[in-house]
Parts: structure tokens; C-alpha cells; sequence
């Protein structure tokens, strides 16, 4: 009984951490999680997408073609909650919940020594480790990519007691690959990988394993289909660092063998990234909105039972044996990528590495001979994890990183509806903000589907180029057009990059409101003419 | 002939030398004693390493000590300067105490520069890629071991951690913490780890070797 308590509290403990002001820390969303709601919202109220696309495979957005399961999922607290910041993130957060709750099962059913202690460490550390909190507080698809991956391997390990359960594992596995990019390649790579280390087992029950090869190939047929069109391959040709386009932009001109040696090298510097300690423990994913100011994936403290942990998994066991493949495989898309250490992408690393501290965690409590110091550290680390975190997410990052998560588009949203009779242009240099004013202002889906209809140059899938200018009621957004500012009726609103306070000056304009971020720095300013009529 | 390949073939040993050439003996040294206690442990050469290992240490801690390098660069004074007020609107009571201000006026730079400067050098991509994809502003950025070494050092480490010897973890968390001290723009980069580095190489061409032979 008194296991049971402690295994739920954690659960709770989890649940708490992810849902508490879900809507309000930090209190926006960046422009992919606007895109993600609009979409949702869209397809509620019209089953098309903001492109008028009924019911997409991939969805277009920016002509990024983001995976369609997030999206077709906000639909439910969409439709329950209304569009809102805190039903957009809901998805994520409750895959973060249940990724806790398996991460328990999994290791529990999988592992041969220590089995609740085990679990309970590992749903623990799942529960509080940066990277798990952080990306279920946003509406961040590849945390649910990660809870369906998770889904998988956990019937894969019921498999073991009934083989009927394969097959639900691999529809986890093929239903993944509809969260998230990443997981295209992981799920099916992982899905070779454990069949062959467990391959005395399931050659005997090969029908089933055929069955449910069928089933997943079925499953992912309609991504198949567009597996070689634009939409497609569209973000891997945005971030590859080896296509002809990529040694252009960069005015390499290489021989064919000098290019294989560069490639062969971004590729090693790239995989090996994501096991440093460096990247692991301490240096934070370098772009700005994926990351917490300060904090890496992991607490710094959190490298010592790593250590240990490496040194168990060398021992075998079935847990192991499951975990080895997923660390091995998982960075292999992210590699392929230019970007260093691009978290989002080897969730699944992350989740194998905390189960792998968790059982050096063991080693270490072990050293502890009387319960009460066991629990007595598990429970200052715990606190001193979660205080870290709230300083670094609570304070650095909704200071410090505002404009990452649309803060001051938001004000803008709000501010501008009290001026309806002046035309507004917003300068969209910096992010693709028409999706903040669609969103928040709910612009009916049938009216903006009629005007992005035109963004389409070829078919859905085919539309790769993307046009960042648009018009949303009394709002454009396009570059400030100089030979306009002046006009009577006219607002012009840019950050001070795009209107600096001498070209206000020049073009006779003065400034009506301001829009500060939350550190209290004037993110944006808007400007009217001071031209005054006889 | 391994523990010469694993000592010499690395332009690291080569760049040391042409710069600082006592140094690179001592890490020769160092390297050689590591190694033969990995194969055999001896309590002279025990001793013999850590003190070899800690006189080295303070010689270079004593000549390359620089104020500059425990305190905030001009970019992380953009950073941290801010941060004050955010504590304050974020934890009240809780940092605007004496013992919390204290704290973070006087210690904090120091902690964190340790930290920065250990776990830095924990850092595969430091040895073998010259840091790249994440090369460090401000560090002069090398090649210490050419790439072909790689999968003869994840060898050697994974067999280490099979069987951890007592007295080279104890030597590996020396090295750990001494390095911890010198600051990351030292030009010839972490050269405690050079006897560690090359002891994992070796052993894992010793565990090619055994593989080959079988």
C-alpha cells in the first residue's frame, strides 16, 4: 500500500509540475505553437487546414510541413477550452504526464534487479529533468512523439508475456512517426535494432512479427506515398549540411572526395555532441527558444550517477538490452542536421539517459546504509532540482527570452484593437507574425484560408516557397514601406532595428504606444505621422 | 609499440613540445606511468604519478594564474548584471538576504567558472574535433588526437568501466578536479587529461589486438 501512495504521489507530483500555469509560465507562444493552435482551431471549425488543405498529411504552416498529430490532437481541448494558450500546450503537457506513468511501467516490467526502486527513481527523474518539464509546458510536438515511442516499447516489453502485444507496439511505433519528424527514421531503425537483439525469441513467433511489420507499413502509407515530395523532404533540405544548395549558400566549392571527408566529419562532430558531458550537463541547446538560459537537458549533478549508470548497462539485462539501441540510434537524425546539439530532435536519448542515471543513482544510494539517508538525499535533490529549474524557467527565461515566446506580438495583438480605425503595418522581418493576430483575434478560417489560397504557387505538398507579407483586418504585415508612414491614417510599428528613433525623427513620426517585453525593455514601438491637418 | 602509439601519435604531444618542451616530457612521463599502472599496479609508480601530476599542476596553476579568468567577461556582465533585479522580482526575501547577496556577489563567479572550466573539458569533441560544432569564443580550438583514434578510445573507456581499477578512477577524479582550476584559454589546452586520454587509446588497441589475434 504504502508504495502504491508512493508511486502515485510522484505521478501527481509530475502532473502538478507540468499543468501549474501552464497558460502563464512563460505567458505566450512562439509563432510554430500559434501555427500549431490556428491549424487546430481551423480544422475544427472547417476540417481544413489555414490553407483550405482538408485534412493534410503534413501540415504546411511556414512550408516547414510540420507532422499532422499534434495538430489533429489540440483539436479535443480546442473544442472543449476554446483557442487559448493554455489548450494549445494542453496536448504536450498531458504527454508529458503519461510519459511519466510509463517510464514507471517500463522500467518495472523490463528490468530484473531493484525493480521498484528502480522504477520509482526513474519516473522520478522523468518527472523533474529539465528537458522532460520544459518540453511539456510547450506545445512542442515531439514530446508527444516521445510518449507514443514510449507506448511502444512498453507493449514491446509485454510482448515478452503475450506476443499478441507486438502488434500494438508497432502501431505505437508507426503512429509516431506521425508526431514528429525525428521519428521517422528512430521508429524504424529502433524497430530493426530490438528485433534482431531479441531475435532467438521472435524467430519464434514470426507470423506475428510479419503481421506486424504489415500493419506498420500500413499505418505509415500515407506518409509513404509523399515520402519524395517537396513537403516531404522540405525540412530536411532546410537544415542538411551535404546538398549542393547548402555548399552554395556557404560558397564552398569542394571536390567529390573532399565532400565526403567534410561530410564524414560533421557527421562524426555532430553525433558525438550528444553524448558530451558538455552538451548533456552543462551548455544549453544554443538556440535560444529551445532552451532555458543556464540550464542544460540535465542537472549538473545528474553526471555522477550518469557515470555509474554507463557502468551498469555494460552488465546486460533486458532493460538495457532496450535502452542501448535507442541511445545508439536516436542521434542519428539529428546528426544528418546542421544545427549542434538540436534537442528536440533525440528526446528519446534524453528519456534512455535518465533511466540510465537512474540506476547509477542506485549504485550510489546503495552506498547509503540506513533508509532514512537515502530519502533524505532523494529528497533534497529533488528540491534543489525543481528550485533550479523554477529560477532558471520562472525568472532567466520569462526575462530574459521573451520575444522567443511571442510576449510582445501578444501585447501587440491586445493593443492594437484599440486603434480599429487606423491602418496598422507591422514589420516582419523578425518572425512570420500574422499567426499571432490569426490566432488571437480567432480571423474566421474560411477568410484566411481564401487569402493564403494564393501562397500555393503548385499543389499542397509541391508549395515549398513561402511569403512571409500578409493582411489580417486592419493589419499589415510586410517591410515598412517609407514612402506610406506619413500617411494620415497610417501606424507603423517595428522594433528598433526597423524604425530607429532618427528615422522616426527623419520621416516626421512620433510615437504612440510602446510594447516592453517582460524585462521592461521597449520591444516594439508604434509611430504615427505628426503631420497635422490646416 | 602500443604504449608508444598511444603516447606519440597525436600532433597534441608534438604541439606541446614545440611550445612548452618540459611540460611535454613531464606528460610523457605521466602518459607512460599511467599506462603501466593500468597494466599493473605499483605503489611507486602510484605515488610516483599523483605527485608528478600535482607538481605540474601548481607549477602551471602558479604561472598561468590570471584574476581575469575568474571573473565575468564583458559579455557575461550584459547577462548576469540584469539578473539581480530578476532575483529580486523572482525570489524576494529569498535572495535579497545578506547571506544570499553575499553569495552571489562574491562566490557564485568562482563556482561557476570551476564548473565551466571542468565540465568543458569533458568534452570528446575538445580532443578529437578540435570542439567542433560547438568551438568556444575566446579559445584557441585544436586538434589534439586525429579521428582515426576515436574508436580505439570509446573502446578503451567502455573497458574500463567493466572493471574499473581503484587506483586509476582515483587518478581520473584528481584529473578531474585539478583541471578544474586551469582556466580553458590555456594554450596548450587540458593537458591533464593527455595521460588519461592516452591510457584509454591504449587500451583499446590492446582489446583490437586480442580481437585480431583470436
Amino acid at each position: 500500500m504504502k508504495k502504491i501512495i508512493l508511486v502515485v504521489s510522484i505521478f501527481i507530483f509530475a502532473a502538478i509540475l507540468r499543468l501549474y500555469l501552464l497558460d502563464s509560465m512563460p505567458p505566450g507562444l512562439n509563432a510554430d505553437e500559434a501555427s500549431i493552435g490556428y491549424d487546430a482551431y481551423s480544422i475544427l471549425q472547417t476540417g481544413k487546414d489555414q490553407y483550405g488543405k482538408a485534412f493534410p498529411v503534413f501540415f504546411r504552416s511556414f512550408a516547414a510541413y510540420q507532422s499532422p498529430l499534434y495538430i489533429y490532437l489540440t483539436v479535443i481541448p480546442v473544442f472543449f477550452f476554446g483557442v487559448s494558450i493554455f489548450s494549445i500546450k494542453l496536448v504536450s503537457a498531458v504527454s508529458g504526464i503519461i510519459l511519466v506513468v510509463l517510464t514507471f511501467f517500463i522500467v518495472y516490467l523490463a528490468s530484473e534487479k531493484n525493480k521498484l526502486s528502480l522504477a520509482c527513481i526513474s519516473t522520478l527523474l522523468v518527472a523533474i529533468s529539465p528537458w522532460s518539464l520544459f518540453f511539456s509546458r510547450g506545445a512542442i510536438e515531439a514530446n508527444l512523439a516521445l510518449t507514443i515511442l514510449a507506448f511502444g516499447l512498453l507493449f514491446f516489453i509485454l510482448s515478452f508475456k503475450k506476443t499478441v502485444f507486438l502488434i500494438l507496439s508497432f502501431i505505437f511505433f508507426s503512429l509516431s512517426t506521425y508526431a514528429y519528424h525525428a521519428e521517422r527514421v528512430i521508429s524504424v531503425l529502433l524497430i530493426f535494432a530490438l528485433v534482431a537483439i531479441f531475435r532467438k525469441y521472435f524467430f519464434k513467433q514470426r507470423i506475428i512479427v510479419f503481421i506486424s511489420s504489415i500493419i506498420f507499413v500500413l499505418i505509415m502509407l500515407p506518409q509513404l506515398l509523399l515520402i519524395f515530395s517537396p513537403g516531404s523532404t522540405k525540412r530536411l533540405d532546410q537544415v542538411n549540411y551535404w546538398s549542393n544548395s547548402y555548399y552554395e549558400q556557404n560558397n564552398l566549392s569542394l571536390s567529390p572526395l573532399e565532400k565526403i571527408k567534410s561530410i564524414s566529419y560533421e557527421f562524426i562532430s555532430h553525433y558525438l555532441t550528444y553524448f558530451s558531458p558538455r552538451s548533456l550537463f552543462f551548455d544549453p541547446d544554443p538556440q535560444f527558444a529551445r532552451s532555458l538560459p543556464g540550464l542544460s537537458v540535465f542537472y549538473i549533478w545528474m553526471i555522477i550517477p550518469c557515470f555509474f549508470g554507463i557502468k551498469n548497462m555494460l552488465n546486460g539485462g533486458k532493460l538495457n538490452k532496450i535502452l542501448i539501441p535507442l541511445i545508439i540510434l536516436s542521434p542519428l537524425p539529428a546528426s544528418l542536421t546542421k544545427e549542434p546539439f538540436y534537442t528536440l530532435r533525440v528526446l528519446p536519448l534524453f528519456f534512455a539517459f535518465t533511466i540510465i542515471i537512474a540506476q547509477g543513482m542506485i549504485n550510489i544510494l546503495d552506498l547509503l546504509k540506513k533508509n532514512y539517508f537515502k530519502f533524505s538525499l532523494l529528497f533534497f535533490l529533488t528540491a534543489f532540482s525543481v528550485f533550479e529549474f523554477y529560477v532558471h524557467y520562472s525568472i532567466f527565461f520569462k526575462y530574459e527570452r521573451s520575444e522567443y515566446f511571442g510576449y510582445p506580438y501578444i501585447k501587440l495583438t491586445e493593443e492594437i484593437k484599440k486603434y480599429p480605425q487606423y491602418h496598422f503595418t507591422v514589420d516582419n522581418s523578425k518572425d512570420t507574425l500574422y499567426i499571432w493576430f490569426a490566432l488571437f483575434w480567432k480571423i474566421d478560417p474560411v477568410k484566411m484560408q481564401s487569402q493564403t489560397k494564393f501562397d500555393l504557387d503548385k499543389d499542397y505538398y509541391n508549395s515549398v516557397s513561402f511569403n512571409k507579407e500578409s493582411d489580417i483586418e486592419n493589419v499589415s504585415f510586410k517591410p515598412i514601406d517609407w514612402g506610406k508612414v506619413s500617411s494620415e491614417n497610417e501606424i507603423t510599428v517595428g522594433d528598433a532595428i526597423a524604425i530607429s528613433e532618427t528615422q522616426a525623427k527623419e520621416h516626421g513620426l512620433i510615437s504612440i504606444f510602446e510594447i516592453k517585453d517582460y524585462s521592461g525593455k521597449v520591444a516594439l514601438t508604434a509611430y504615427k505621422s505628426n503631420f497635422k491637418k490646416n | 609499440m602500443l604504449i608508444l602509439i598511444a603516447t606519440f601519435l597525436n600532433p597534441w604531444i608534438f604541439y606541446i613540445f614545440k611550445n612548452k618542451p618540459l611540460i611535454a616530457i613531464c606528460l610523457i612521463a605521466l602518459s607512460l606511468i599511467s599506462i603501466k599502472i593500468i597494466q599493473k599496479p605499483q605503489k611507486k609508480l602510484t605515488f610516483l604519478l599523483f605527485c608528478l601530476t600535482f607538481t605540474l599542476f601548481l607549477v602551471i596553476f602558479t604561472s598561468n594564474f590570471k584574476k581575469t579568468d575568474w571573473q565575468y567577461t564583458p559579455t557575461e556582465e550584459k547577462v548576469v548584471t540584469p539578473r539581480h533585479n530578476e532575483f529580486t522580482q523572482g525570489l524576494g526575501a529569498i535572495y535579497t538576504n545578506k547571506l544570499s547577496l553575499k553569495y552571489t556577489k562574491d562566490i557564485k563567479v568562482y563556482i561557476e567558472k570551476y564548473i565551466q572550466n571542468t565540465i568543458e573539458n569533458l568534452d570528446p569533441n575538445l580532443f578529437f574535433l578540435s570542439s567542433h560544432p560547438r568551438e568556444r569564443p575566446g579559445v584557441y580550438e585544436f586538434e589534439k588526437y586525429w579521428i582515426i583514434f576515436l574508436p580505439f578510445f570509446i573502446l578503451g573507456f567502455f573497458d574500463f568501466l567493466k572493471k574499473p581499477g581503484r587506483i586509476f578512477s582515483l587518478y581520473i577524479v584528481s584529473v578531474i578536479f585539478i583541471s578544474g582550476f586551469i582556466s580553458r584559454t590555456y594554450s596548450q589546452g587540458s593537458i591533464f587529461y593527455f595521460p588519461v586520454m592516452n591510457t584509454f587509446i591504449f587500451l583499446g588497441l590492446e582489446k583490437v589486438l586480442k580481437l585480431i589475434k583470436k
